[in-house]
């Protein structure tokens, strides 16, 4: 089986080195990115893991950021941080295929339980119907 | 109206003035609309085959909305619901998005925004519904075969060619084609092709 990674998304570069160095004390491998586009452009294509993708508030409403939301779910679960009270942002996350939504500041706890359910493929799907 | 022409859209609130004016917002697009003074309201008058989209306020005394929801996944009642909400926050809209509901919108919302998530759900409810009814019928098509023609239906989906499914049940593959014929007369398919690719999913989901 190919190597799982925890892919860390976020415009901030505290965050992606916070979250990086937890998910590797926590025995997974992490890269770090600062944008969507950039995973999708040095992503290989049989990659496994997880997404974390960190946003701001707004970010998955705009046309172009939330087409390649929708796209980066279809190939690797995602896990979205939203900044607390950005309800708009998780229901659009989870509308378009996140597999779940936490709100910061983060429980680090629950974070890498998550994290680790959906690097094993337990996690469920955010929004089955 | 949009896709059937019974669709309701049922507005489950214990507020007075925005029940009305979302029963009113919805009758002005052409839509039906009945509204619920409250969850048990609204429970003990739905039958699943009503067909439409709830619109759902969280905060109602005795039962809230999410509480509501859950009880109607419980029952299995595949409703499309919109949440709708005075104070969201991110944990609730979590909840209640992965609880099942479409929408979850916050108040004061636009009234196009609830329009257009409202015919969004009964979109998907007309299409639940047709995909529900076909998969009962074919159900009941697969009920009307022999357990031979279930052998054989079954061995054919995972590929086997009538060859080897003669050996497998110890009959000649002529008899095997024979009771191919009759499987696929009764479940009204033309050929082995189309049978794998209508069949072969569903078995596969089992």
């Amino acid at each position: 089986m190919a190597d799982k990674t925890v892919f860390i998304i976020s415009e901030d570069p505290v965050i992606r080195n916070l979250l990086s160095e937890l998910v590797e004390a926590a025995g997974l491998r992490a890269e770090t990115l600062p944008s969507m586009e950039v995973w999708f452009e040095t992503a290989a294509p049989e990659f496994q893991g997880c997404l974390v993708l960190d946003t701001n508030d707004g970010d998955l409403v705009e046309p172009e950021r939330l087409a390649e939301f929708v796209w980066a779910c279809a190939r690797i679960p995602v896990l979205v941080l939203v900044q607390r009270g950005a309800v708009q942002t998780a229901v659009h996350a989870l509308k378009h295929g996140a597999m779940d939504v936490l709100q910061k500041p983060l429980q680090v706890e629950i974070l890498l339980e998550r994290i680790k359910q959906v690097v094993a493929g337990e996690g469920e799907k955010g929004a089955t119907r | 109206m949009k896709s059937a022409p019974e669709q309701t859209v049922f507005v489950v609130d214990d507020d007075d003035a925005v029940r009305d004016s979302i029963q009113e917002l919805v009758e002005s697009v052409g839509l039906q609309a009945e509204g619920y003074a409250s969850a048990f309201a609204f429970l003990d008058s739905f039958q699943p085959w009503h067909s439409g989209c709830l619109v759902l306020d969280v905060r109602m005394a005795a039962m809230s909305g999410l509480a509501l929801q859950e009880r109607l996944n419980e029952l299995g009642f595949k409703i499309p619901v919109i949440v709708l909400t005075g104070h969201g926050d991110v944990p609730m809209a979590v909840q209640a998005m992965k609880a099942g509901a479409v929408d979850f919108i916050q108040k004061p919302y636009r009234d196009q925004a609830l329009l257009d998530s409202i015919n969004a759900a009964l979109v998907l409810d007309a299409a639940v519904r047709r995909s529900s009814s076909a998969a009962e019928s074919l159900e009941h098509q697969l009920a009307t075969l022999t357990e031979r023609e279930r052998e054989v239906l079954n061995q054919t989906l995972t590929g086997s060619t009538s060859k080897e499914i003669a050996r497998e049940l110890s009959v000649s593959p002529r008899t095997v084609e024979a009771h191919r014929q009759n499987l696929l007369r009764k479940l009204g398919i033309a050929t082995v092709k189309e049978l794998m690719l209508q069949l072969a999913p569903q078995v596969r989901d089992r």
